[in-house]
């Protein structure tokens, strides 16, 4: 079966998406709640789940970018939005009161379809795409659109269709009655109302178009109706009784694996429109490198206290294995964590990274160790509950993995603390892994050779910048005359107009 | 629809203010202008009559507008042509002013500002948002009659284009047009019959024609209105047999459904009627989004009017002479028995005028004696600067001055000069946000700064802050007793025609004649002299 999220083989949802905190450490759920909101819960299990390997981490990465494209992005949103509508006409048909309605509803729902399916091949057709996947995707609707079943649904569902758009009546209100009549209108009035406020978008509403039941006026209408066009409601009946089954095997599945995309592409492009930047990761060998690298969720929240965050560059070179990362309390060094472990799942799912630019390699998996909340147990219960923590991702078959690790054995004496903080960044090397290690020990910063400090920094008055660069802080400098704290001395000020 | 009396393309939006006009208002104590603006001053025989009852809103219209400093000549002229104008017909400002201010109260009432949601139902708030549509479009027609019945004599470009404006966008088919669309609509906003005389009813029926289609689950669909109409009908009594009868005849035709008894089908029919007239209200609606703010801005715009009028009243009861500046390039700064207006306006007009001619400084440094008129001159100055880019007269006989692109005050005010580092923090905390907002073409007023403290150091930064503005091109005139600072200004300038140097002008014995004259910095405040006067050579 063609899919657009694996490759090889059937995506298995839920597999180990239990046994994944780093939904909760990384904020993930926060931002995938933006993402997913809208599209239905079920979508959520499909951003739970990594691709097999890096081949499918390619084949998405290149099916995205397709999707991003504005010709591509809005057939499938047309197409998407079809799918609800046919959906919300099934719906109706299956409510209806009187058998006549279920069947004009059945038709509109099989007219749907086949405008779906036929604008998204014909749109498809037309746009520049270069993935396998949407080549694969196009190849499958125009599979899903020929044969002779087919097309004797699309001829007969288009021509009962046409008969009824025809169709017209008058209603005449008076204060004391309603008249109707089979024929149509002049159109003089709307050219008036035009004619004054040229261009108006206004709209008549259909104050009956809500309630899926007849309203009593309509019922007077259809009965009129029925009387005059018996020949077209027997067509109807046949219609409905010969085409159960319309849709194509698997196209209700496809239309689930394209929401995964749609919905991160929308996310994109709305963020995109209030100054967020994302960008497609480039494959790497070896290096990971990224700049302009900041925390998604964090931008999400202070974005609607209209607040900014601060980015970062990552730089992590052929030979290097872990961040080890100190600095002041307060100084950004979970987020910049944070940050990193986003840029990573997203990456791993085949979608844009919250960054400027991003080369990526291939990690066969991402775990993240974070401390938790202080609790009210022992200090060796809580050692405990960290180590228990550690385990899996201290296993062999985590080779070539992604750790984030913030803060460990911050209950444990400070010379145990370093002991045991070697031991594990030592194990992790030795496992190939990469990652980052947010800690308050600093001697860990120059463990091992293949370990990079990193520093979150302060500026002149002690205050945080948020920056977190491989430099160590600067000097501070005082100052002695109150002018010169202003920037108000000659020289400042030549230098502000500078 | 724009009123645009305030800008000849824009109307107002309240943006690019000065940086910091709570320091110039209060600095310069414009808040008397701003009373003298909310009503007139009358001259009665020689009595001054300032009675009558004060608006309010008209200083604070005054207020605002003077908050955005006029940056151009033209902008200048439009809006000093607009106030000619309404000196000649004070009677037409008053009345667009009382009019919109009535308009605007009718609206109100008729629930504008909680748009009359959830007081009743959608039915009675349709009802409402016809009858607000209604006063809008009367109300333009009868702005448009008020600017006809005066446009003889009206020469600001203002004004002239204001009524073209509305000749053209509101013409009096168009008025016909929106007029006869609301009457069509009577059925709905005045259902209710009216008895008239002799036992006669009028009642207003509908007649509503709409033309649809079938579509979607045999539902109707795609609704078009093919006529609207209120139809008036006259009865001697509503209820009556004649009544009843035609429509029981009408329901024996087929494809005639009668409504009477029929209570579902009367719901059908009213939703119908709802949606039918919601759709031409909504469609007219666009009218409210163009004419409602057209009325609030006319009534803010032309309150300003009114209100330079009352200053101008002022003016005229105290005997202030007042002129229109003359816009000159940059640092042309010229000026003829120059007054402080908000002086004069708490003292009847008896504060002194100044007579000189600035023209090519770009700084002037005041010294000179306590008490000698030295703020006041440079008040004097404030004033008139912000008046003029405002498009306001001043009080002078004559004044010229360039445009500045914006205009700072740093007074350091008698209250807290006392001398501590917190208030020289302070006084530097606002110079700083000073020196951030501003450019090559402002204007920095600086009273008595960095009197906070020590004399030397006060000096220091005084000397640092001026030099480099002055280098980078801003306009300076400062009041100071920084005389370290003031002298060593004076020894580095002098043959710098950029720079003059004023002094409070003090006759032989001693007394004050409140003038500036060209002097260099003193190096007393006269004390001395006065010891020495009165106390001989002791």
């Amino acid at each position: 079966m063609f899919s657009l999220l694996s490759k090889t083989a059937p995506i298995q949802k839920e597999s180990e998406s239990n046994s994944r905190v780093f939904f909760l450490d990384l904020n993930l759920d926060q931002i995938l709640d933006k993402v997913s909101t809208e599209w239905g819960e079920e979508i959520r299990s499909l951003y739970e789940v990594f691709p097999e390997n890096r081949e499918t981490e390619e084949y998405r990465r290149e099916i995205y970018s397709d999707i991003k494209k504005d010709e591509v992005y809005s057939a499938m949103m047309g197409y998407y939005g079809k799918i609800k509508e046919r959906k919300l006409f099934a719906e109706r048909g299956e409510k209806a009161y009187e058998t006549l309605q279920t069947q004009a509803w059945y038709l509109r729902e099989a007219c749907s379809y086949i405008d779906a399916m036929e604008t998204l091949k014909e749109e498809l057709e037309k746009a520049p795409l270069s993935s396998e996947g949407m080549k694969g995707l196009l190849a499958f609707i125009g599979e899903c659109i020929s044969g002779e079943s087919y097309n004797r649904l699309k001829e007969e569902a288009l021509a009962l269709r046409n008969e009824l758009a025809d169709f017209r009546v008058l209603i005449t209100y008076e204060k004391e009655r309603i008249t109707i009549t089979d024929g149509k209108g002049s159109g003089n009035f709307e050219d008036f109302l035009e004619g004054l406020f040229p261009g108006h978008d206004k709209k008549f509403t259909n104050p009956f178009i809500d309630s899926e039941v007849f309203s009593n006026l309509e019922e007077e209408i259809i009965r009129l109706y029925r009387k005059k066009h018996k020949e077209f409601f027997k067509r109807l009946d046949k219609f409905f009784k010969n085409n159960h089954e319309y849709l194509h095997e698997g196209v209700e599945e496809l239309e689930q694996e394209m929401v995964y995309y749609l919905a991160y592409a929308k996310f994109q492009k709305k963020m995109e429109e209030r100054g967020f930047i994302f960008c497609t990761p480039v494959y790497s060998e070896e290096k990971l490198m990224a700049t302009g690298l900041y925390d998604l969720a964090l931008k999400l929240v202070n974005a609607e206290q209209g607040k900014d965050v601060i980015s970062n560059e990552a730089y992590l070179g052929s030979g290097e294995r872990f961040f080890v990362l100190t600095g002041p309390n307060q100084g950004g060094k979970t987020t910049y964590a944070r940050s990193l472990g986003q840029m990573i799942y997203l990456g791993k799912m085949g979608l844009d990274v919250p960054a400027e630019t991003a080369q990526l390699p291939y990690y066969s998996n991402l775990w993240t160790h974070f401390s938790v909340e202080e609790s009210t147990e022992s200090g060796r219960g809580k050692l405990m509950d960290e180590l228990e923590r550690l385990k899996p991702i201290m296993e062999k078959d985590q080779e070539g993995a992604f750790v984030v690790i913030n803060e460990l054995f911050t209950t444990a004496a400070n010379y145990d603390a370093n002991i045991m903080g070697k031991r594990v960044l030592e194990h992790l090397i030795g496992l190939n892994c990469r990652g980052i290690y947010v800690t308050h020990l600093i001697e860990l910063a120059s463990s091992y050779p293949e370990v990079v400090s990193i520093r979150a920094n302060v500026d002149k008055e002690l205050k945080q910048t948020y920056k977190i660069e491989r430099s160590e802080a600067g000097e501070i400098t005082g100052t002695d005359r109150q002018a010169y704290k202003y920037g108000l001395t000659y020289e400042q000020l030549k230098e502000r107009f500078s | 629809m724009n009123v645009n009396l305030l800008y000849a393309d824009k109307e107002w939006e309240g943006t690019k203010a000065y940086y910091d006009w709570n320091s110039i208002t209060k600095d310069l104590g414009l808040d008397k202008l701003f009373k003298a603006a909310e009503k007139e001053c009358v001259l009665r025989g020689t009595k001054i009559d300032t009675s009558g009852e004060a608006d309010t809103y008209l200083g604070m219209a005054v207020k605002k507008v003077m908050r955005i400093p006029l940056r151009t000549e033209e902008e200048v002229k439009y809006r000093q042509d607009i106030i000619q104008d309404c000196i000649k017909k004070k009677s037409l400002i008053s009345e667009l002013y009382e009019f919109s201010t009535g308009l605007l109260e009718e609206w109100e009432k008729l629930g504008r500002k909680n748009n009359g949601m959830g007081v009743r139902d959608a039915k009675g708030k349709l009802i409402t948002d016809i009858r607000i549509l209604k006063l809008l479009v009367n109300g333009m027609s009868k702005v448009r009659t008020m600017l006809e019945n005066s446009k003889e004599g009206l020469e600001s470009e203002g004004f002239t284009a204001l009524y073209e404006r509305l000749v053209e966008n509101f013409s009096e088919d168009y008025d016909n047009s929106l007029q006869d669309i609301i009457k069509d609509l009577t059925f709905f906003s005045d259902a209710t019959g009216k008895k008239e005389e002799r036992g006669n009813y009028v009642l207003y029926h509908p007649r509503v024609k709409i033309d649809c289609g079938l579509t979607d689950g045999l539902k109707i669909s795609d609704l078009k209105l093919e006529h609207i109409e209120t139809i008036v009908k006259q009865y001697t009594n509503p209820r009556g047999i004649i009544a009843k009868i035609s429509s029981t005849i009408t329901s024996l035709t087929p494809g005639i459904i009668s409504l009477y008894d029929d209570q579902a089908m009367m719901g059908d029919a009213a939703e119908l009627e709802y949606q039918a007239v919601y759709y031409v209200y909504s469609v007219c609606s666009t009218l409210l989004s163009s004419y409602g703010p057209f009325f609030d801005q006319l009534r803010f715009q032309t309150a300003f009017y009114l209100g330079v009028i009352n200053i101008r009243s002022y003016l005229q009861c105290y005997h202030i002479d007042y002129c229109f500046p003359v816009t000159g390039s940059k640092g042309s700064l010229k000026y003829k028995d120059l007054k402080e207006v908000v002086m004069n306006l708490e003292q009847g007009g008896e504060v002194v005028g100044n007579s000189g001619s600035l023209d090519g400084r770009q700084l002037v440094i005041i010294t000179g004696a306590n008490q000698g008129g030295k703020s006041t001159f440079l008040r004097s100055i404030g004033i008139a600067q912000v008046m003029f880019q405002c498009g306001l007269m001043v009080a002078a006989k004559e004044y010229r001055s360039g445009l500045y692109s914006s205009i700072f005050a740093h007074f350091t005010r008698r209250e807290d000069s006392a001398m501590n580092s917190g208030r020289l923090d302070e006084e530097l905390r606002r110079m700083d946000q000073i020196v951030s907002n501003l450019d090559e073409n402002s204007l920095l007023l600086l009273n008595e700064s960095f009197a906070t403290t020590t004399e030397k150091e006060g000096s220091a930064i005084a000397y640092d802050i001026v030099r480099a503005l002055k280098e980078q091109g801003v306009s300076i005139f400062t009041v100071t007793h920084l005389l370290s600072f003031a002298q060593r200004v004076y020894e580095e300038s002098k043959d710098d025609e950029k720079v003059a140097f004023l002094s409070a002008e003090h006759l032989e014995d001693g007394s004050r004649t409140y003038r500036m004259i060209p002097h260099e910095p003193e190096i007393t405040s006269f004390g001395l002299e006065l010891y020495d006067r009165v106390l001989g050579s002791h």
